[in-house]
């Protein structure tokens, strides 16, 4: 027999087929808007740390200068 | 009573720019403290993204449990398969695959992990008859 050969679906299963075809592609919608917004949430999570980083050299920074400043006294 | 007198000597260490140096450790301990209010974000961020991902876990098994009802309802063609049982026939004498090491590793309580390969491995095998 031929693979082209038609194959009959009994009606009950025909609606059962579409109706888990449509709510499979809904949740891929779902998926889809989930992960968006994972990616969204883990862009500013990486904007935050490359914040925070910055922010941590900028006190490494101003600890350096005290700590000259105190090592380093007047006489 | 004679008391006890301790003549205690008090040296004092200069500071230049003494208000400067002021400004300086006031704006640290404020940038520790925009860390720490950072931190609070980023914590709540985190959170946020671990929900999304365990909603997205919760799409994902129901969209197997889709997919699983989607192969029940599609008919399972037995016209390919008989073609392949004389295809089988043939390659019979090739050593079996790795597959038998898993069908005894079936035996052993299987983790999530072990049973999404077992679905891979029977989706591949009904791949394998489309082909």
């Amino acid at each position: 027999m031929s693979d082209e050969m038609p194959i009959f679906v009994k009606i009950e299963e025909y609606k059962n087929i579409v109706d888990v075809l449509r709510l499979t592609q809904e949740k891929l919608e779902k998926a889809k808007m989930l992960i968006s917004k994972i990616q969204e949430l883990k862009q500013q999570e990486d904007a935050e740390l490359d914040a925070w980083q910055s922010e941590i050299e900028d006190i490494d920074g101003r600890l350096d200068l005290i700590n000259k400043t105190l090592l380093e006294p007047e006489m | 009573m004679k008391k006890k007198e301790i003549v205690e000597e008090v040296y004092y260490v200069g500071i230049r720019e003494p208000v400067e140096l002021r400004k300086e450790m006031l704006l640290s301990s404020r940038s520790v403290i925009q860390s720490l209010k950072k931190y609070e974000l980023f914590k709540e961020l985190r959170k946020e993204k671990l929900s999304y991902t365990y909603e997205l876990r919760r799409v994902m098994e129901e969209l197997a449990v889709l997919n699983k009802r989607l192969r029940r309802y599609l008919p399972a063609s037995k016209m390919r398969a008989a073609e392949l049982t004389q295809e089988k026939k043939v390659t019979q004498q090739t050593p079996p695959p790795a597959r038998v090491k898993e069908k005894q590793l079936l035996e052993e309580p299987r983790t999530r992990l072990e049973l999404l390969e077992g679905e891979l491995d029977k989706i591949e095998d009904q791949l394998d008859k489309l082909r």
